[in-house]
């Protein structure tokens, strides 16, 4: 098992929503910080809308940051959530996104929810099955 | 404080009277659509044949058996989830939302409703022992997954029946024997709803189809991707009308298109400027309602694009924000009446227009009535068009935002009243305790406009953070809103009362439209919309029911639905009565009760407005309001409840969810 993402990651996440606000990243596979980019930028594309380009939610969406957020997932299986937005999203086309960017759009919400990553991403969705998310305020 | 703009208010042109303020009788002639009495006979031997009830849309049953005296008997009779487990277990990943739509339909002793992934089950309406569950088109995660819809349909013609349901971009027919695709409808069983967009949107419909005659009635979204254009927050410039179409329900093909946006030589037609070719949205996302009788289908349409900002479009913009009356075999319309000109509070006609006869002055009237997000009910005679009482033009505040081209007067009915607050005076402030009123005052003198229901959305300036209304996006009414007790010719309007702000913000993108609305950061995080201290900033009743004298256009009486925020810290030292739950609960009028429950976190909410986690379901004594029964559900509910006989009981079923719970049916019955 790899490290768990460290509140420098958590850093770099946050760095990571500035780049795609402001430029294109780069976007490599093996490690959770070019994930986490990868899922903001997806997460820009396809959810944002609605749900916010800051995850606070609209009249169209519930946020996912938050008490809202914790109130949903706090204790369920990471997975939950990613087979909860790869078998509903995006509301209008429910089922169309690529397994690889659902699981960057999972990892994404789940560091911005301040809940730790391995060093080196997630792989596969299996590796989320056994990971509860934190209630963390 | 109420601040109008008089200087710039000016009299409406006779053109525009003449097109937009009165209903339009066509002349076009109704036919009788051929076997619409046979429909009419077959929906009569069910206790539920659509989710309005009926097609009327008065989510009205006779039935007796559960009453006054006896309702504190009611129990849970059986449960069922709101996905038969089959299909996660084929698909596992398939973890579908808790906003289970489905309102079940029933035909024969058997239930028929889409699951929480938009897939047909069906169930006994006895025991809730599944019958079939619909497939997936294909056995692919891409073709299971999928959203619930508020209903599905049923036709019979001899011994050729269907259940037609839309799911996704597709209408669907399917035998109601075993779930089996209808092959000779469209190619397989479907037929593609796509529009065909500049960016090309998806369709999405959750209202369901309603079928007249052999004819079945689509509405639905899909002018534009979601978000980025097709009305609500959007700010693409090109988008597409989410035109009415309605199908052969024997072949899926296509009969006709009533275009949303009036083609030449329709009435309204130079309403757009140069915009037609642009402009879109307009959906009828709200449920239709239907005259089987007459052939009319009665169809509440929506706000164009964008749904806050509209310089791009002068003129009234038809038939945005209209109900529409059309002959349900041709398309072809028979009248119309807007109800807001020129949208840009995003006030869309949100709600299931009801059929309801009454006698107003002596006179019988086939009636029809229709909430609108606004909070009001607008009623017309449903062969003619014409209101029931007058709807007068009233001058209205002028937009400030450059390019913007207000509507100079919008409609506004004089009899029934309003059915929520459409007003942010001083005397609507919360005012439970001083410091309360105090904090709402200040909280209020941020914003530069408090206009009432039509205050012009602003751009913010320093230390003013723009429009601030009542109701605002979120409505007065929506799909949950009506019912009506042809009995007693009563209405039921639910209602809640949330307020928006309206502010637009110039677009840094050369290609959208100039200024695009600014939804204020997160309602989710506002349970009441905006206000102090978590607090709603206005006056309760924040979730209502209103009871209307149909004959005279009165009001009878008011009720709060629920706790509301009456434990919250800074109230519960207090003792207030109840303060009314907002959200969207859907009510059921039997012979002597009204049943509403509580709305859920799956729709709209979550723990900060008190809605969360097990729920109440009550039953009001349908003639003074006086709360009679309740009792607490496993979550709130998420569609309509619906009452018939099975087994020699009388069995009331609602769909509930929740992010504690998932989803389902309930079924009550006496012990």
């Amino acid at each position: 098992m790899t490290a768990m993402l460290s509140a420098n990651l958590w850093h770099t996440s946050m760095l990571a929503v500035s780049v795609v606000l402001g430029l294109q990243a780069s976007v490599a596979p093996a490690s959770a910080s070019f994930q986490i980019a990868a899922g903001t930028e997806a997460y820009a594309a396809q959810c944002a809308a609605c749900h916010g380009g800051d995850l606070s939610g609209s009249n169209h969406a519930p946020a996912l940051k938050g008490a809202v957020f914790r109130t949903a997932w706090a204790e369920k299986p990471s997975r939950l959530l990613y087979s909860r937005i790869i078998s509903t999203m995006p509301l209008t086309d429910p089922g169309t996104l690529a397994p690889k960017m659902v699981l960057d759009i999972t990892t994404f919400i789940l560091s911005v929810n301040k809940q730790l990553i391995p060093e080196s991403g997630y792989q596969k969705a299996d590796e989320l099955n056994s990971i509860p998310i934190k209630r963390v305020d | 404080m109420q601040v109008v703009r008089i200087d710039k208010c000016i009299s409406p042109s006779r053109e525009l009277r003449a097109i937009v303020t009165r209903a339009v009788w066509l002349g076009l002639g109704l036919s009788l659509i051929g076997n619409s009495d046979r429909v009419a006979a077959a929906s009569a031997q069910s206790d539920w044949p659509y989710f309005g009830g009926s097609k009327r849309f008065d989510r009205y049953s006779d039935l007796g058996q559960i009453d006054k005296r006896n309702v504190d008997k009611l129990q849970l009779l059986w449960t069922r989830t709101g996905l038969d487990p089959s299909i996660h277990d084929a698909f596992p990943d398939i973890v579908p939302s808790n906003y289970l739509r489905g309102t079940p339909i029933l035909v024969d002793g058997v239930l028929y409703a889409p699951d929480a992934v938009g897939l047909v089950e069906a169930f006994d309406a006895a025991t809730g022992a599944t019958k079939w569950v619909q497939k997936p088109f294909a056995a692919t995660l891409r073709e299971a997954a999928g959203e619930s819809t508020r209903t599905v349909d049923y036709w019979r013609n001899g011994k050729d029946q269907r259940i037609i349901v839309v799911r996704g971009e597709y209408l669907y027919a399917l035998d109601p024997n075993d779930g089996s695709f209808i092959t000779g409808f469209g190619r397989g069983g479907r037929v593609s709803l796509r529009r065909n967009t500049p960016d090309k949107a998806p369709f999405f419909g959750f209202n369901g189809p309603i079928i007249v005659g052999d004819v079945v009635i689509v509405g639905g979204n899909g002018g534009g991707n979601a978000g980025s254009g097709y009305g609500d927050g959007g700010n693409t410039v090109e988008s597409t009308p989410e035109d009415i179409r309605g199908y052969d329900v024997r072949t899926g093909a296509l009969v006709w298109t009533f275009h949303v946006m009036p083609q030449k030589g329709d009435p309204g037609y130079d309403s757009w400027g140069d915009s037609r070719d642009r402009t879109g949205n307009m959906a009828a996302w709200a449920p239709l309602a239907a005259d089987e009788k007459r052939g009319i289908v009665y169809v509440p349409l929506s706000a164009p694009t964008d749904s806050e900002y509209g310089g791009h479009r002068p003129g009234a913009n038809l038939y945005s924000c209209s109900l529409v009356a059309l002959n349900a075999r041709t398309g072809k319309m028979l009248w119309y009446f807007q109800m807001v000109h020129h949208d840009v509070w995003d006030y869309d006609n949100s709600a299931p227009p009801t059929l309801a006869d009454i006698t107003v002055n002596g006179r019988r009237i086939p009636a029809v009535i229709q909430p609108s997000k606004t909070g009001f009910l607008y009623v017309f005679n449903r062969v003619t068009g014409k209101p029931v009482w007058p709807i007068e033009e009233r001058a209205v505040p002028q937009s400030n935002v450059p390019g913007e081209h207000s509507s100079p007067t919008q409609p506004f009915p004089t009899k029934p009243p309003a059915f929520d607050r459409q007003s942010i005076t001083d005397d609507d402030l919360i005012d439970y305790t001083p410091e309360l009123k105090a904090a709402a005052k200040k909280f209020l003198a941020d914003y530069d406009a408090v206009d009432g229901l039509f205050a012009a959305p602003s751009i913010p300036t320093e230390g003013k953070k723009g429009t601030l209304t009542v109701p605002g996006g979120w409505g007065a009414g929506s799909w949950n809103t009506g019912a009506f007790d042809p009995k007693t010719e009563r209405y039921y309007a639910v209602s809640m009362t949330v307020p928006g702000t309206y502010n637009l913000k110039k677009s840094t993108d050369p290609d959208a439209m100039p200024y695009e609305g600014l939804y204020a950061g997160g309602d989710s995080e506002l349970p009441y919309g905006v206000g102090p201290n978590g607090l709603p900033l206005l006056k309760g009743p924040y979730g209502r029911i209103t009871a209307y004298d149909m004959n005279k256009g009165e009001k009878l009486w008011t009720i709060a639905n629920g706790e509301g925020p009456r434990n919250h810290s800074l109230l519960k030292a207090l003792n207030l009565p109840p303060l009314g739950t907002i959200g969207k609960p859907a009510a059921l009028v039997t012979r002597t009760l009204l049943f509403v429950g509580e709305s859920s976190d799956a729709v709209m909410g979550g723990p900060e407005a008190g809605i969360a986690g097990p729920a109440k379901f009550r039953a009001y004594a349908k003639d003074t309001g006086d709360k009679v029964w309740e009792i607490t559900i496993p979550a709130g509910t998420t569609g309509g409840p619906i009452t018939y006989m099975a087994a020699g009981k009388q069995t009331i079923v609602v769909p509930i969810g929740g992010d504690h719970y998932g989803s389902g049916w309930i079924a009550l019955a006496l012990n």
